[in-house]
């Protein structure tokens, strides 16, 4: 008790603490992203990680943090994509089932950001396909959230209306998600219930701003470097003409 | 026509004085080179300064490549990589009296932009 009186003080939020729970589950996901692809017939080449969705009955936690689990190697090929990545928290979302919202913790422009954001703030068409994941009899959902087209497989036969980062809002557990052009995939890995081992959440509570905020502090950030960047540019150009720019590819397109 | 013409000078020049280099760099993410501008893509798992100096090999022989004088040419170079959850591009498009001078400006202006990105995001 003293531990979360203290990380409350610090205005950081802890969730259900180490060990067994009962009514919880751990559900391991693979994560491959690669934003660079350019259609699906390219390969997947990219960065793979694990994460981690832990749900108790008032509350759930999603990372992928280097801390947390191994982050797997991806497969040897030719080139620079072999580099593997060791990210301090990819992502970390505190959801609060209970207030319907969630907390996301995430790499803005030169700082890392705290915002709040709807729960499960998908609009889902659920069909008629069905698919076999593991043991789990599937159903395909789909949605489109924040620039993107997404197709999710969930089950009812885990009646938890949850899944990897953001989503979830479906009548059981997504066990699959993508984009339509395969640039962003969560596939399940593992189910352990109830949840043992790391079952814990630190996340900052007091920093915490409007998620509006969030993509007018990212758009803000951009703007500034690109300042930077022409001004470079120009001076590079004598009396040439230049125009320079950089710009951000994120999951969400603002 | 003239574009075609710059576009295979292009090619031919980039074969032939730095085919090594560019054959390698090709394997590392080039995606496309088209019309006149040379549009350079990488996928890089982590921006590494090792990376960048393979790029600027590349950028350098763009640079000194001896390509074809025209009255006003324009050069546009587009350079990308992926960080986890980021995908970042720089790009800079110059004019100038000679592709040769349009390429070195747009060259240094992809790099400062793809640096910037680099830093930000560290």
């Amino acid at each position: 008790m003293k531990i979360i009186l203290v990380g409350m003080t610090l205005g950081l939020l802890s969730f259900h603490g180490n060990g067994q729970t009962t009514n919880s589950i751990k559900v391991g996901y693979t994560f491959k992203i690669n934003l660079s692809r350019k259609s699906i017939a390219d390969s997947l080449e990219g960065t793979t990680h694990i994460g981690y969705l832990m749900v108790a009955p008032n509350e759930s936690f999603f990372v992928i943090d280097s801390k947390y689990e191994e982050i797997e190697k991806p497969s040897a090929t030719a080139g620079l994509n072999n580099s593997v990545i060791i990210l301090d928290s990819m992502q970390k979302i505190y959801k609060n089932i209970k207030e319907n919202n969630m907390i996301c913790e995430e790499q803005g422009i030169g700082a890392k950001y705290w915002y709040m954001d709807s729960l499960h703030n998908q609009q889902w068409t659920i069909g008629s396909e069905t698919r076999t994941i593991g043991t789990y009899e599937c159903k395909k959902a789909t949605c489109s959230y924040w620039g993107r087209e997404y197709t999710a497989w969930f089950s009812t036969e885990i009646p938890i209306s949850n899944g990897p980062w953001k989503f979830g809002g479906l009548p059981g557990l997504i066990l699959e998600v993508y984009d339509s052009e395969r640039k962003i995939f969560y596939s399940l890995k593992s189910i352990q219930q109830p949840c043992v081992g790391k079952c814990t959440i630190a996340i900052e509570t007091k920093k915490v701003i409007s998620k509006q905020l969030f993509i007018a502090k990212f758009k803000q950030g951009i703007e500034k470097v690109n300042i930077y960047v022409q001004a470079q540019a120009n001076q590079n150009a004598g009396a040439n003409k230049v125009k320079a720019t950089m710009k951000f590819d994120t999951i969400e397109i603002y | 026509m003239k574009r075609l013409v710059l576009l295979a000078l292009i090619f031919i020049s980039l074969s032939s004085v730095a085919s090594e280099s560019y054959q390698d760099l090709m394997l590392k993410g080039i995606t496309s080179i088209k019309k006149d501008d040379v549009k350079i893509s990488f996928n890089l798992g982590k921006f590494q300064e090792e990376d960048m100096s393979k790029i600027e090999v590349m950028l350098d022989k763009i640079a000194v490549t001896d390509l074809p004088t025209e009255n006003s040419c324009t050069i546009t170079i587009t350079l990308e990589f992926s960080m986890g959850i980021f995908k970042a591009t720089g790009s800079a498009s110059a004019t100038a009296t000679t592709c040769k001078e349009a390429a070195a400006i747009a060259a240094k202006g992809a790099k400062e932009a793809l640096v910037a990105a680099s830093w930000v995001i560290k």
